[in-house]
């Protein structure tokens, strides 16, 4: 069963993606700010991360750029959640090492398929 | 007829040779003759001493002889006595011939001398022709020499003697004044030819004299005619052919000066014109250097003001004003200030040289910077030595132009920082764009999320209602955030209309709590007011909005508190402090100040459930503000933050 990490400091937001994944077939994994996310990626080594920019202790861009620098936790695939869209932006997380970029406000359904397309190529 | 001077020498040479000749001559026969005559005269007297001798020899050989024929009658005797007496003849004819001038002389022989023979003749004829053989008779009669004639023999040949060397001695003395006489002679001779040759001399230099007179006055240009001299040589003609001569220049002086009367005439005219010219080229040369100097001023000035436009910040400009005017006034120390409009003092921005140095030194160049009639600053120079006028000028054109570029910088200066703030604000606005669609998208993700998931129909009946009621609380915040934006928005650009009446702020705070605890908050709401509050002149509904954000914040924040206090009191005669005071999680000192702006929110994330849209204390703070009251913070971190509003209690 792929393990999927949710790390989001909006609970409403979390729980979204929860709903939109929890009958998916995931373990669903939720962490409130960039330094819980990143322990608990570390820890749980999940197979994917749905993560937002903007959260306390720790940017998803920095937690992103950690975790890519580790080869242990490279394979990680980060799917990245942001309310900004600036090109800007988006160039910070191509250089985080970022894997898939989208913006909210997001579909569920656009989620569900991106993610199991990501989580596909892994095979 | 015409003698020349070296005729008129010879002439004088011959003369005197002449004169020497003739005169030599003379003395040389005359003294001669005159010599002769005392020779001769000298040798008849010794000629007449010699005859005397023989004589006297004579008649005393008769005498002798007579007296032996008397003694023996020797016919011998005879004979002797013809012999002598034929020699006292001879003798006799000798003398009076030699002595036929000398009177005295011949006296002495006639008639002393002669006598005595012609005794003894008579005696001896006597006794021949009378045969008279006794002698005694005769010889008695004879008296023999007697004393008077040996008296005579000796008188006579002194005479003869005397005239002898009488002749000597006159020859003698003669020869002697006639040395002397040629000596003198000679001497008047040798005057004569000096003199002589004085006359020449100055017969020739005379003329000479005055024909160098008159060409001297020929070399200083005035005519003179020589007079004539008074001498028949080369001289004269010399001076007549420079008589001549003179004449001639004198004729071509006079038309030369005649020449030169017209052509100083038109030399005037030519000189007055020419004064003219060189009065009118005299201007130009002064317009010339004007014009030189003025562009020397020019280009030093379009030097200066091209270093002057090296930049356009301030504190460099000044650099290059300091720098270029110590090298242009030499000057020891330089001050550049600019006036501060606020403190309506100068400033002092830069210096150069010893700046110590300026209380000492006494000659000071002040140089405003004015423009538009608006003193900007001034620089000072000083100098030890002073500033000439010339100078002044210069420092006084040069700070023309620092005054321009100072202007500019100025501007410069204020463009950049107004350019400065607006990016400021833009960055803010950027800023703000940014964190309001950040915080809007939140609540629209979740909207529309679950309203997709609705949608989708596979949802589970259990789930729906949770679904539903994400979406309206969710709703509901897009709302609150949009509605507090605007608010801040409107407060902030003062579009905020405020209906002020006197409020009983018990009244107001009440409400307040009533609705927050209607609300079902875990917290106890203190409520703590002074006695004797005055009713505050105010928007009861706006102070409302403040009490509201600020209790909504002290609760949020206080999650493991239980109460929070609302404090109340006049701190003066008009302000009143209202005090919203809560033990919760406090703010850090270094977030104290970044509160109040819209979206902050201090991370405390281990409370992960506080919420909200960071406008609450932005809100509460301008609105504060726009009610003329003041909003601050006293917090500690961990242990709670007590906000106090003070307003005033009048309209302010």
């Amino acid at each position: 069963m792929r393990k999927i990490l949710i790390a989001d400091d909006e609970p409403a937001i979390r729980f979204l993606i929860r709903a939109t994944l929890e009958d998916q077939g995931y373990l669903l994994l939720e962490a409130a700010d960039g330094l819980e996310a990143y322990e608990l990626a570390r820890s749980e080594r999940p197979d994917l991360i749905v993560l937002d920019v903007m959260m306390p202790q720790m940017s998803g861009y920095e937690l992103c750029s950690r975790l890519k620098a580790d080869p242990a936790y490279r394979a990680i695939i980060v799917l990245m959640l942001t309310a900004k869209a600036q090109e800007a932006d988006r160039k910070q997380a191509a250089r985080a090492g970022v894997d898939y970029y989208l913006p909210k406000p997001f579909s569920p359904l656009d989620l569900t398929k991106i993610i199991r397309f990501l989580l596909a190529g892994m095979d | 007829m015409r003698v020349g001077i070296q005729k008129k020498i010879a002439g004088g040479y011959v003369l005197i040779v002449f004169l020497i000749v003739v005169s030599t001559t003379v003395i040389y026969f005359k003294t001669n003759q005159k010599m002769l005559s005392y020779t001769m005269t000298a040798h008849q007297y010794h000629l007449a001493e010699m005859a005397t001798l023989g004589l006297f020899l004579a008649i005393r050989n008769e005498e002798t002889v007579v007296r032996r024929y008397f003694q023996n009658k020797d016919p011998q005797y005879v004979e002797a006595f013809r012999n002598a007496q034929q020699q006292i003849v001879q003798e006799k004819g000798i003398l009076e011939e030699l002595l036929v001038d000398d009177e005295e002389a011949l006296r002495c022989l006639q008639e002393r001398i002669l006598p005595t023979a012609d005794y003894l003749d008579a005696l001896l004829e006597e006794a021949l022709t009378e045969n008279k053989t006794e002698l005694a008779p005769y010889w008695l009669s004879f008296p023999g020499l007697t004393e008077d004639f040996i008296q005579a023999e000796v008188e006579l040949s002194s005479i003869l003697n005397q005239r002898h060397t009488e002749a000597m001695f006159a020859q003698r003395e003669y020869l002697k004044q006639s040395y002397r006489l040629t000596m003198l002679i000679l001497l008047i001779l040798a005057l004569l030819a000096i003199a002589l040759g004085l006359l020449i001399a100055r017969g020739i230099t005379g003329p000479l004299k005055k024909l160098m007179q008159g060409i001297e006055g020929l070399k200083s240009g005035t005519y003179r005619q020589i007079e004539e001299v008074c001498s028949n040589d080369e001289l004269r003609a010399l001076i007549m052919a420079f008589n001549q001569m003179a004449d001639t220049i004198e004729l071509n002086r006079l038309e030369l000066q005649k020449r030169n009367e017209e052509l100083q005439a038109q030399g005037e005219e030519l000189i007055a014109q020419n004064e003219e010219i060189l009065a009118q080229q005299k201007g130009l040369e002064e317009l010339v250097d004007k014009l030189m100097k003025q562009e020397d001023l020019l280009s030093r000035l379009f030097k200066f003001a091209q270093s002057l436009t090296r930049t356009i910040q301030v504190d460099q400009l000044a650099a290059i004003v300091l720098e270029g005017l110590m090298k242009e006034s030499k000057a020891q120390v330089a001050l550049f200030m600019l006036f501060d409009p606020k403190t309506e003092k100068m400033r002092l921005i830069k210096s150069a040289g010893r700046e110590s140095a300026l209380e000492q030194i006494t000659n000071k160049l002040y140089l405003p910077l004015i423009y538009n009639r608006e003193v900007r600053g001034q620089i000072v120079l000083g100098r030890l030595v002073e500033f000439s006028a010339e100078e002044q000028r210069l420092l006084r054109a040069l700070s023309a132009q620092i005054v321009v570029a100072l202007d500019n910088a100025l501007s410069h200066q204020t463009v950049q920082q107004a350019l400065e703030k607006m990016q400021e604000i833009d960055e803010l606005k950027t800023e703000l764009l940014n964190t309001v669609s950040h915080e809007l998208r939140t609540p629209l993700t979740s909207i529309l999320g679950f309203s997709e998931l609705l949608l989708k129909n596979s949802v589970d009946e259990g789930k729906t209602p949770k679904y539903v009621q994400m979406i309206n609380k969710e709703s509901i915040r897009l709302s609150q955030l949009v509605n507090n934006f605007l608010d801040l928005q409107r407060i902030e650009t003062g579009q905020l209309s405020l209906n002020r009446r006197l409020v009983n702020l018990y009244d107001v705070i009440a409400d307040v709590v009533a609705t927050f605890q209607g609300a079902g908050i875990q917290h106890t709401i203190e409520i703590r007011l002074a006695k004797d509050l005055p009713l505050v002149n105010t928007d009861p509904e706006q102070l409302a909005r403040v009490l509201e954000n600020l209790l909504s914040n002290a609760l949020k924040y206080s999650p493991q508190a239980y109460k929070v206090e609302v404090e109340v009191e006049q701190i003066s005669t008009d302000l009143i402090a209202i005090a919203v005071k809560d033990y919760g999680l406090g703010i850090p000192p270094s977030e104290q100040e970044a509160i109040f702006k819209p979206f902050y929110r201090v991370d405390h994330s281990e409370w992960r459930e506080i919420g909200g849209t960071g406008l609450g204390l932005a809100i509460a703070y301008q609105t504060a503000r726009s009610l003329g009251g003041e909003l601050r913070v006293d917090s500690q971190y961990g242990k709670g933050s007590t906000f106090t509003f003070n307003l005033p209690i009048a309209v302010p």
